[in-house]
């Protein structure tokens, strides 16, 4: 909330200044914003450094003369200028947000305010996080951040989404960002047990100045996360409570599946399954015509009910907010419930040289997922059962698991593969408690006015504990069934615990002298991840007795045979860092600026010498607006140039998580028992390694520019920036006859980034009188991503020889042969070999790097805000274009080998015969059909333009609350993912996987909410 | 002040002392090789691993679908229809980077227990004759997979100058791109080997094991000899050393159904029969992804098993020809729930898919169950029929066709419950013809049959034998699978060197054709 003291002070001190302007007049207004009249807004002329302050009643009164522009600031919120004209009165409207340029800019470690900042900034405040009906906050944040790209690759409620900033610039490691909760540098990139609508702001660090402090782990760059709290003032206490109701349903992908009829018809024509022994009559009065997909996925429900309260005094303030979220997924069995707390309480002395900050958060979660999702596992996978069953069957057949094992039996193929997914519906239950817990601290004494010390003490826990149950005598239990076993089925019961711990130090100095403001810190770090799990299987339940997640009906292990016998793991990984590292910061009238930073890291990682690495980083800026040539450019108001170098260290060898790639550890080849190798003996697992493994560098510049034009009216920022990661951690290919095929190490190839972004706001409209106003928004980038210096061959191999990197190529372009259609002539597929000719044949030699992979080259998001009087209206949209991937869901609906058993696209029915000759579908039995698949048949394009969020609301204007105890209420009501507008056929265009098979698509969503404050 | 900055250097102090210790990476269990291989155990540890690595189901599958053992089965969800059952065969097939890595990552640790062999200090004279036999098993299992890839992958396993594949005589680092070498260096380090070991195994006093056919052994290295001689058409040897086996192992062929079954089922035959070597699979190792029989079936194998493959039509013809032929039940599940749909007008059915199902049941036979903790078949790898079999091609390549069929009655005999009249040839072709059929019969799925097409296939005047109800029918039409898209003469008798291999070591020669 905003602040509300000091301005009795303020006004009086403007007050005795109006004197010195004789002939002008007394201008009056009230400033207020949709909720309401706002204190403490600055009001002044421009060009005159002096102002006033807006009173508790958002009233205000300046002396002022006509043609003087007064502008009206206060943080949060746009500033707003209104010319004096004939009227003695103005009245102004603020608008939240949209504003750029008078904010705070997160700077490493620091916030320094958007003027001085040296960095490319990308902030998404509160109001356009909160009340968004996406579990996962991060999801929230897609299309708003130029050259930040995220996907949600599921729609599971509470997964995490996929997070690339300034492209991908590792090919095998890890490309996670760094998530930094409340100054906590957490590793973590779960989020499933964080409210959304506790974020206060979300910020992005991209360049090499910005991310420098956080240098260890910040290559990937940074995503900094600031909770709410509230302000030190006067007494008061404000209460906030918002609830949403959602419906959500699955986004239906272009494909043309066919029709019971016609997939009989198909068998019949291929000779395979059911339809080849029906007459055309028998399918043509073929009655049943099942929609397996409306069948797994159904319309889900969300619920959202959040209550904060702010409590503010002169040295202790606190923010505390309850939550609780439900979400059913719309597959069938997936859905999160969460409940969480969080107070954050601010306090500092007397004499303000002691400040302390404790932010203390709750999270308990219950998640339901889907599991196997993306394999073939037709026992498994709903997806795939709901993606690829066959229509003619019926799910009535379904009477309990024998009958889904006589089923089983008696069709034939895997025709039976729904009924055991159905099965499965009922005999089987996972679930994944988490409880989280996350306490953000910051101590600071000022020794002096200029020499401050700080610490800062963070701790998080992840404690979950996952069960998942396949029932005694369900299908599966019953298929798998051992001769002599009586138990079956099995569960899980796993336990996590993830602990996080980071501590810091720093002694900060900082002076102004006349016209030189200097600011030097020096930091120490440490850093601690541990994890430990300890995971049981129980085989053998028994029915009856057996309760999911309790351990009642566990059977014992005999003397007959092993059966029963229960499994156990155990794992205790560590991870620790250490960091010094200190920065300086140097301003001359506020016109030019440089930073620098210099940071040594230590990795427990690494062995030896190659634990440590040394990074640093530079920056500049230059307040073209300061200087005196820009006095006569009056459309211009804001003109900022920077720039930054600098290198940024890595140390996650590998993809995964954060514990991935620690144990066993890559230095050396590593020999660890295994259990059971041989004939009962235990043997020797080896990871080969690499001694000279160390840290993975990123060099990176950055220049861009901020602006401000027209009277604010246009506002953005444009980034040119090149990325260069060496030392990079590759899974190395190499001769299979050492004894493994690839090898984590640190190769000498060159992964480039190089991109522009842009970010732009202009109010088209902007009449505060009427209360209306019209903001377009856009922001975009385009990121080349190249790779050089690959020696030998030049190429890098993966995904056994489907994808490479290539000098000259974007990573992990798929390497295909080019499909040029159908031979009319013998109804196989045709190729394009080396020389340009099309082939039936072709050879390796034929195969060439498609220029494209699943990484959009340009990506972005665009939309407008529109208010009239208290309603309001938004959409935002966002786009990826020039990305491709491989559409295997497709693929399977053209798959011969799947007739007669699983459903296929009426596509088929058109296939070449000797008398269908001109036709894209090749013969059901073209002898090359298996080459379809190293070929770029199903790579399709990804590019997209998505409605992703639109929202339209209506603000309860004063006049109605008075008298009752609201302030301010308000209605709103949105839609993600409405519309998109794509080439891809299947389900869920937005994901950042190679390739999509059996998936689970994200949904879209309706929402209504309520939010009301008191 | 300067208290607090008294404070500051103090705990930055602390800081920094206490930091190499917190940086000490925390690896539980994780050894380095100096630590890990220091005595007899260790060793044997690396034995087991390469066993274990060995024990890989890829040729056995490959070599059965790629020629003629086995066909589409009811319940196939797609598994190889579209590339090893219609002879698609490029640098990026499965089974050839299966076959090429297993082989290679099992002689990594092969060579790692051959070298340290000599390093590690005996505690004890009896410990010294442990260390000696690892490094014996060692040597006989570097010239197993020796041979196996030069089987595969030389383009002519008779020519000493044709490529076979690298030879892994030593450790291979990880950043070396090594070159292949020819045959004649690969059959001089496999008899190297061989010879060293059986050294060894006739001196070594090592408390002899339970079950001495889980574990290389004197007859193995015999055995092999004789395999790799035969490979490369040295046939006098190949005789000598098949002699050797037949006449001193002390092994018999299994002659009654149950003995041949038990080979097969349940492994539990009587001592001395039948079997040279087999790799050994415990209960505990039960995993779909690695089971044998699960090659073929998802579940079981039975006809509700999810068969994806089947004994072809054309193998079932040959093991039903002659009525009481063992070999027939132990192959093919007949009898029992859930057993073998046999369509006699399978040529004219019109879902022959469906009406004629023929399980496969030779691994495993019914015990075999995809469950945690439940049996799964042994690797088959060396078995004394194979021995009689060689002698049988000797007596053929020395043109003495009643010799060939003195052998193959040998075998006949224990296959049959009364005795069988020799075959008779009237020409070498069709001795060698004899021989081919018989090794099929025998042998199937045990990962033979590509390598016999390709090494006497064309003496045999042989090719595919396909049924055309499983490629040329309504519910199985595959054109492509016509056996006639594969004569013997095809490159692709020669495995491609591998995708995953080339990308590590690019320069690798490939074999013509890829």
């Amino acid at each position: 909330m905003r602040s509300k003291f000091k301005w009795i002070f303020s006004l009086l001190l403007a007050l005795s200044m109006q004197f010195a302007f004789a002939q002008e007049r007394t201008i009056t207004g009230v400033v207020s914003d949709a909720s309401g009249p706002i204190p403490g807004v600055n009001v002044l002329i421009k060009g005159i450094k002096t102002g006033v302050q807006t009173d508790f009643d958002g009233k205000y009164a300046i002396k002022a003369k006509t043609g003087d522009v007064l502008v009206f600031s206060f943080v949060g919120m746009t500033q707003s200028s209104k010319t004096v004209g004939a009227s003695n009165s103005i009245n102004v409207s603020m608008q939240n947000d949209a504003k750029v340029l008078a904010e705070v800019v997160v700077q490493g470690y620091r916030t320094v305010t958007k003027k001085k900042a040296v960095v490319s900034d990308a902030t998404v405040s509160s109001k356009t996080i909160e009340n968004r009906p996406n579990a996962n906050a991060i999801n929230t944040l897609q299309g708003q951040l130029a050259g930040v790209n995220i996907t949600a690759s599921t729609g599971q409620p509470g997964a995490k989404s996929t997070v690339v900033i300034r492209g991908v610039g590792t090919i095998t490691g890890n490309s996670d960002p760094l998530y930094v909760i409340d100054g906590f540098p957490s590793n973590s990139d779960n989020f499933r047990s964080i409210n959304p609508n506790d974020i206060e702001s979300t910020s992005v660090l991209k360049d090499a100045a910005a991310i420098a402090e956080y240098g260890n782990r910040g290559s990937n760059g940074v995503i900094v996360i600031r909770t709410r709290r509230a302000k030190f003032g006067e007494s008061k206490t404000t209460f906030r409570a918002s609830s949403q109701y959602g419906v959500g349903e699955l986004q239906k992908p272009k494909y043309s599946y066919a029709n019971s009829k016609q997939l009989l018809k198909i068998e019949q024509n291929f000779g395979s399954g059911l339809g080849a022994t029906l007459t055309d009559a028998q399918i043509a009065a073929y009655a049943i015509n099942t929609d397996w997909v409306d069948y797994f996925f159904n319309q889900s429900n969300t619920t959202s009910h959040n209550i904060a309260v702010e409590n503010s005094s002169q040295n202790i303030s606190s923010y505390t907010s309850l939550g609780y979220f439900e979400q059913q997924g719309i597959l069938a069995t997936t859905g999160l419930k969460r409940f969480t707390l969080r107070n954050n309480i601010n306090g500092k002395s007397a004499n303000d040289r002691f400040k302390y900050q404790v932010n203390t958060s709750f999270g308990f979660s219950k998640n339901n997922e889907a599991t196997t999702l993306g394999e073939g596992a037709i026992n498994r996978n709903y997806v795939l059962g709901a993606f690829i069953s066959a229509p003619y069957v019926s799910p009535s057949i379904y009477t309990g698991p024998q009958s889904a094992l006589d089923y089983y039996n008696n069709t034939p193929g895997l025709l039976a593969t729904p009924i055991m997914l159905v099965d499965k519906l009922q005999q089987y239950k996972n679930q994944t408690d988490e409880v989280r817990v996350d306490v953000a601290t910051d101590f600071s004494y000022d020794i002096t006015k200029d020499l401050v010390i700080r610490s800062r003490l963070n701790g998080q826990l992840l404690d979950t504990r996952f069960f998942q149950s396949e029932f005694p005598n369900s299908f599966n239990a019953l298929l798998f069934q051992a001769a002599g076993q009586t138990f079956t089925g099995f569960e899980d019961i796993n336990s996590r615990r993830e602990w996080y711990f980071n501590n810091l130090w720093q002694i900060n100095y900082g002076k102004t002298l006349g016209e030189h403001t200097f600011n030097v810190n020096a930091n120490m770090e440490y850093n601690h991840s541990r994890l430990y799990t300890n995971n049981i299987r129980q085989r053998g339940l028994i029915e009856g007795i057996f309760v999911p997640n309790t351990g009642a009906g566990y059977a014992g292990d005999t003397g007959t045979n092993d059966f029963y016998v229960p499994q156990v793991s155990a794992r205790n990984v560590r991870n620790d860092l250490i960091s010094y590292f200190g920065s300086f910061d140097y301003d001359f009238k506020d016109k030019y600026g440089i930073v620098g930073s210099v940071r040594r890291d230590g990795s427990s990682r690494f062995i030896e010498d190659k634990q440590w690495g040394t990074f640093y980083s530079v920056g500049g800026r230059w307040n073209l607006d300061e200087e005196a040539f820009m006095d006569n450019v009056s459309f211009i108001d804001v003109l900022k140039l920077r720039g930054s170098y600098g290198t940024v260290g890595n140390q996650r060898v590998v993809t995964g998580d954060v514990f991935a790639g620690i144990q066993p550890p890559r230095f050396a080849d590593i020999y660890s028992i295994a259990n059971n190798t041989y004939n009962g003996g235990t043997g020797y697992a080896i990871n080969f390694g690499f001694p000279e493994l160390q840290w993975e560098t990123t060099t990176q510049w950055n220049a861009g520019l901020d602006f401000e034009m027209f009277k604010g009216r246009l506002r953005g920022a444009a980034d040119y920036y090149n990325r260069e990661t060496s030392q990079l951690f590759l899974e190395n290919p190499v001769t299979s006859t050492s004894g493994t095929a690839t090898l984590t190490q640190n190769a000498d190839v060159t992964v480039t980034n190089k991109g522009v972004e842009l970010n732009l706001a202009y109010d088209i409209i902007r009449n505060q009188d009427k209360e209306i106003s019209l903001t377009i928004k856009a922001n975009g980038s385009r990121n080349t991503n190249l790779v050089s210096n690959i020696q030998g061959a030049g190429q890098i191999f993966s995904g056994a020889g489907l994808f490479v990197s290539e000098n000259g190529g974007g990573i992990n372009e798929p390497f295909v042969y080019k499909y040029l259609g159908v031979n009319p002539v013998s109804g196989n597929l045709l190729f394009e070999d080396a020389a340009g000719n099309p082939t039936e044949n072709p050879v390796q030699a034929d195969k060439r790097r498609a220029g494209v992979n699943n990484l959009p080259k340009y990506q972005g998001g665009f939309g407008f805000d529109f208010s009239i009087k208290g309603f309001y209206a938004s959409t935002l949209f966002t786009f990826a274009y020039d990305v491709a991937r491989f559409d295997y869901d497709l693929d399977n609906l053209y798959s011969v080998g799947n007739i007669g058993q699983f459903n296929v696209t009426d596509d088929l029915l058109n296939a070449w015969t000797s008398t269908n000759t001109n036709t894209d579908v090749p013969s059901l039995n073209a002898g090359n059909l298996g080459l379809g698949d190293e070929s770029d048949r199903f790579l399709k394009d990804a590019s997209y333009i998505r409605m992703r969020n639109v929202q339209v609301g209506y603000n309860v204007p004063q006049k109605f609350l008075k008298g009752t105890f609201m302030t301010a209420v308000s209605f709103s009501l949105q839609g993600e993912n409405l519309l998109t507008f794509s080439k891809w056929k299947g389900f869920d265009v937005e994901s950042s996987r190679t390739n999509d098979v059996y998936q689970y698509p994200t949904p879209r969503l309706y929402t209504f909410g309520v939010d009301v404050k008191f | 002040m300067k208290k607090i900055f008294g404070i500051l250097i103090v705990s930055l102090t602390l800081f920094v002392s206490c930091s190499d210790e917190l940086l000490e990476p925390f690896t539980p269990g994780s050894l380095t090789e100096e630590v890990a291989v220091t005595k007899s155990s260790d060793l044997v540890n690396l034995v087991n691993s390469s066993m274990n690595i060995l024990t890989n189901r890829a040729d056995y599958v490959f070599s059965s679908i790629f020629t003629d053992e086995a066909a589409p089965g009811s319940q196939n969800g797609g598994q190889g229809i579209t590339t090893d059952y219609v002879f698609l065969m490029n640098v990026s097939n499965g089974s050839a980077a299966a076959i090429w890595q297993s082989q290679y990552f099992a002689l990594a640790r092969i060579n790692r227990v051959i070298t340290f062999a000599d390093k590690v200090v005996a505690t004890s004279p009896a410990n010294q004759q442990l260390i000696n036999r690892s490094k014996a098993e060692a040597l006989v299992l570097r010239a197993l997979a020796h041979i196996k890839i030069l089987s595969y992958f030389s383009p002519n396993p008779k020519d000493g100058a044709a490529l076979a594949g690298v030879l892994a005589d030593r450790i291979i680092l990880t950043t070396e791109k090594p070159q292949r070498t020819t045959n004649a260096d690969f059959y001089a380090l496999i008899h190297a080997d061989l010879d060293a070991a059986i050294g060894i195994f006739n001196a070594n006093t090592a408390t002899a094991y339970s079950n001495k056919t889980y574990y290389p052994s004197k007859a193995l290295a015999q055995a092999l000899k004789a395999r790799a001689y035969a490979l490369k058409g040295d046939y006098p040897n190949a005789e000598i050393f098949a002699n050797t086996v037949i006449t001193t192992s002390g092994i018999t062929l299994a002659n009654t159904q149950a003995q041949y079954d038990a080979v097969f089922h349940t492994h539990n035959e009587p001592v001395n029969t039948e079997v040279i070597f087999r790799l050994r699979r415990t209960v505990q190792q039960n995993a779909q992804g690695t089971n044998l029989n699960n090659g073929w079936v998802s579940i079981a194998n039975r006809r509700n098993g999810s068969p994806f493959y089947e004994v072809s039509r054309s193998l079932y013809n040959k093991l039903t020809a002659v009525s009481g032929d063992y070999r027939l039940n132990t192959t093919v599940f007949l009898n029992g729930t859930s057993s073998s749909l046999i369509d006699p007008n399978y040529t004219t059915s019109a879902d022959v898919r469906n009406t004629d199902i023929i399980v496969l049941q030779k691994h495993g036979g019914q015990s075999a169950v995809t469950a945690t903790n439940g049996f799964n078949p042994d690797f088959m790898v060396s078995r004394l029929s194979e021995m009689y079999f060689i002698r049988a091609e000797a007596r053929a390549a020395a043109g003495d066709l009643v010799g060939v069929g003195t052998n193959l009655k040998a075998i006949l005999d224990a296959r049959f419950p009364t005795a069988q009249l020799a075959p008779v040839f009237a020409n070498p072709q069709a001795a060698w013809k004899g021989i081919l059929d018989e090794r099929r019969k025998e042998l199937s799925f045990e990962g033979f049959r590509f390598i016999d097409l390709k090494r006497i296939g064309t003496l045999a005047g042989a090719s595919l034998e396909r049924d055309a109800s499983e490629y040329a029918s309504s519910a199985w039409s595959f054109p492509a699978a016509n056996p006639s898209n594969l004569p013997l003469s095809s490159f692709k008798f020669t495995l491609p060197i591998p995708q995953v291999e080339v990308n590590g070591n690019a320069d690798i020669q490939q074999n013509d054709g890829y």
